[in-house]
Formats: C-alpha cells, structure tokens, sequence
C-alpha cells in the first residue's frame, strides 16, 4: 500500500470552455441545519417574497426505503414518510431550483449550463437568503455535483471513443457490452474531500444511448459556517470536478462539445 | 498499474450525494441503490448478509416497552431505530458487523469488540447524535459526538478501523 503526497491544488489552473458541455444538472448542496423553527407556512411565504424571478414549485417531503426483516416472516420492502422538510422554487425560464429545506440549501442548474461564475453566482445570492432566515452555524457538508451525459451515435461505437477508461467485456468472452455502472471514490490526500464518481449508461425510450458521467466533490468533515471557508471550498471543489471530467474524458468527446 | 491506497481507504462510498433534480439524477441514485442493495444483501460484504439487520430489528421489538429493564428504561423509538438502520446501511461494503442492544435511556448501541482493550461503542440517539467512545492500545482512549446526516463521519470509520484491524 502506497501512502500519495498532499495532492496540490490549484484554483488558478485553466480549463477549455465548452459551449456544448454535457452537463444536464449542475449542484451545489449546502447542508446546514436551520437553527430556528422551520415551519412549512411560514417559510412558504418567506422564501417567495424574497425570491425575485422564481416561483414556488413544491412542498418537499422526506421518504425512506426501508426493508422490514421479521423473525421468521418474509422480508417486505416499505416507505416511511418521514414528513415536511422544505420547499422548492424554480427560475421563470425553469432552469434553476432552489430547496430551502431544514438540513440545507441546494442550488440546480439545469440544462444548457452556462458558466462557473453565473452558477456559482446565483447559488451564493441564494444561500445568503437561506442563511439570513435559517441562521445556521456550522455546515455538516457541502457538495459539487456536476451530471454529465454523453450521447452516442446510433451507428456501432466504442465506449473507448468517449471515456477512459473504459468499460470492456471480460478479455476471455467477446460478447457486446449492454451495459455499466462503476462507482469509484476518490480521496483527496491533505484535504478534507472526496469525490464520487459514477458512470453509467442511459437507456430510454425516444432518446439517443447515453453514457452517464456523474462526479460528486463533497467535504468530509463539518466545518463552522464562515463565508469565506465555503468561498474556498467551492473554488478547491471546482479544480477537483474539472480534474476529474478532463480526466475522465476523450479527446474525440472534447471536440464533440467545443 | 499501482493502487494507490490512502488512509482514506475506509472512506463510505457514499450513501448519500449532492441533492439532484432532475430526471438524470434520479435514474442514477436509482441504479446506484440497485447496485448496493445487491451488495449489502451478500454475507461476505454486506451487514445484511451477515443478519445485524435482523438483530437491530429483535432489539427495537424486545425493547418497545417502557421499564423494559426493571429500572425504569425508556423505550427505544422508531426514530432511534430507523438511524441505527440508516448507520448500519451507510456504513462501508466489508465493514465487520457489529452486536446491537439498547441503552435504558432508549438509544440504540453499536458495539465492535476485539478485546477488551480493543473496544468501541457508538451509541445512535432518536435526534441524529452519535455518541462514541473507545478504547485502544496504547492505551488510547477517543470519545465524542458527531451529528449523523446520512453518511457515517470519518472519526468513527477510523475507530472501527484501529479497533477491527488485524
């Protein structure tokens, strides 16, 4: 086993544009419980007046999937309502979501994603609006999630030609890949990160093939709430995805969204 | 190729993720479930192979009541039960089981046990507390709190690590 060095990171380094980026959801998951009472009619008419250009979307509740196992008896799969958590807004164009829920603040971008700084942007504008009525203090954790996918010729292709590495048959059975889904977690060595990484393929019906590329930057550790932290780990966050999308693709995939 | 291992090698792979919207994001959690319940479900790798889910279950039926100890014992409530659930599903492919039981003040105990200088007790309480405390060579003593949200922290990851290692 291999102990790695401090992994260097560098919030300076520059990454190609591209105008025809993959990416159907950006997010930003800021979970920070809110340290007053979070109350569904109150925080209803809250949000929505002072959110310019977004209208209420809806009321979010929170269900688990649970296995119940009896002595004896049959395992039966259940949904437990674990009730109200918060509410949802969406932009007039319907490309933004917020959620003010009572662990958090969450900020979707969804296709065409734009830029970093028009993101990043309106998810700070937002979350100092959640952080002005729910005055929480620490943060348990923070996410970058940027889903990306990839569509496919419908002719004969190689998953080779878009992603690296890619996903093969066993090399003793030569027999058509149907499908795929790797899940890998990155450490970052000397920094208080992780990255999930999932890729996949997409198969629906009326839609081109698809190989899904999702990369999850999140904290491992919570952190008191300062601006300025969270201002840096965003920015730290951010190298880590591009590290892991420009990695993680082609050069025939990069000019395909130049 | 070299694999590169870290200390982090015990990281959860992540039984929560960054809150998506869309249609792509739910395709994903849904494949990405899929694959861990599969997993979870094999007595090599996962705790409900190995039956801890059965024994929180006996432990959330045998200790509904109220005095349940003779002592005045609170009930452990669904909602002690359903986090130590949660705990034991987020926890990593491999991790070794733990033995359940109850606290008379209605929490849900997780023990990992060695020897008895190598031990560790996570306590789950019904408001998402996680309460540890361990002993180990050295003799090293940790304890603490951590607020559970989804995915297990990595303070008690490291613990089970030190406490289960060979």
């Amino acid at each position: 086993m291999t102990v790695a060095s401090e992994l260097k990171i560098d919030v300076t380094e520059r990454f190609p544009h591209l105008p025809h980026a993959p990416i159907v959801e950006a997010v930003i998951d800021i979970r920070a419980r809110a340290e007053i009472p979070w109350e569904e009619a109150a925080v209803k008419s809250q949000v929505g007046a002072k959110l310019e250009g977004y209208a209420y979307l809806d009321s979010q509740r929170e269900y688990q999937h649970e296995l119940k196992i009896e002595a004896g008896k049959p395992s039966e799969q259940a949904l437990r309502d674990l009730g109200w958590k918060g509410v949802r807004f969406k932009s007039a164009d319907e490309r933004q979501i917020c959620q003010f829920n009572r662990d958090g603040f969450v900020f979707s971008r969804l296709r065409p994603y734009d830029s970093w700084e028009q993101l990043y942007g309106e998810a700070m504008r937002l979350w100092q609006i959640y952080s002005e009525m729910a005055h929480p203090t620490q943060v348990q954790r923070l996410g970058l999630r940027f889903i990306n996918r990839i569509e496919l010729p419908p002719e004969e292709f190689r998953y080779g030609d878009y992603i690296q590495p890619a996903a093969e048959p066993p090399k003793l059975l030569d027999v058509p890949l149907h499908g795929f889904l790797h899940h890998d977690t990155l450490a970052v060595p000397g920094h208080p990160y992780a990255t999930n990484v999932i890729r996949t393929i997409q198969k629906e019906a009326d839609k081109p093939l698809a190989i899904i590329l999702d990369i999850d930057v999140f904290t491992l550790k919570a952190f008191e709430l300062q601006l300025e932290v969270l201002t840096r780990s965003l920015l730290e966050m951010r190298w880590l995805k591009n590290k892991v999308f420009f990695g993680s693709i082609t050069g025939k995939a990069l000019e395909k969204f130049k | 190729m070299i694999l590169e291992m870290t200390a982090s090698v015990f990281i959860s792979e992540g039984s929560i993720s960054s809150r998506g919207t869309s249609e792509t994001a739910r395709f994903i959690a849904a494949r990405a479930e899929e694959g861990r319940s599969q997993l979870q479900n094999s007595y090599t790798l996962g705790l409900r192979g190995k039956g801890v889910f059965d024994e929180l279950c006996m432990v959330a039926q045998n200790w509904q009541e109220p005095n349940w100890d003779g002592y005045g014992a609170v009930p452990v409530t669904e909602e002690a039960y359903r986090l130590a659930y949660r705990f034991l599903e987020s926890l990593p492919l491999g991790t070794p089981a733990p033995t359940v039981g109850a606290e008379p003040d209605g929490h849900i105990t997780l023990d990992w046990y060695r020897t008895p200088r190598r031990t560790l007790s996570v306590s789950v309480s019904p408001d998402s507390e996680l309460f540890y405390a361990a002993l180990l060579p050295g003799p090293r003593k940790e304890n603490g709190t951590e607020q559970f949200i989804g995915d297990v922290p990595l303070s008690i990851l490291d613990l089970i690590r030190d406490v289960t290692a060979a």
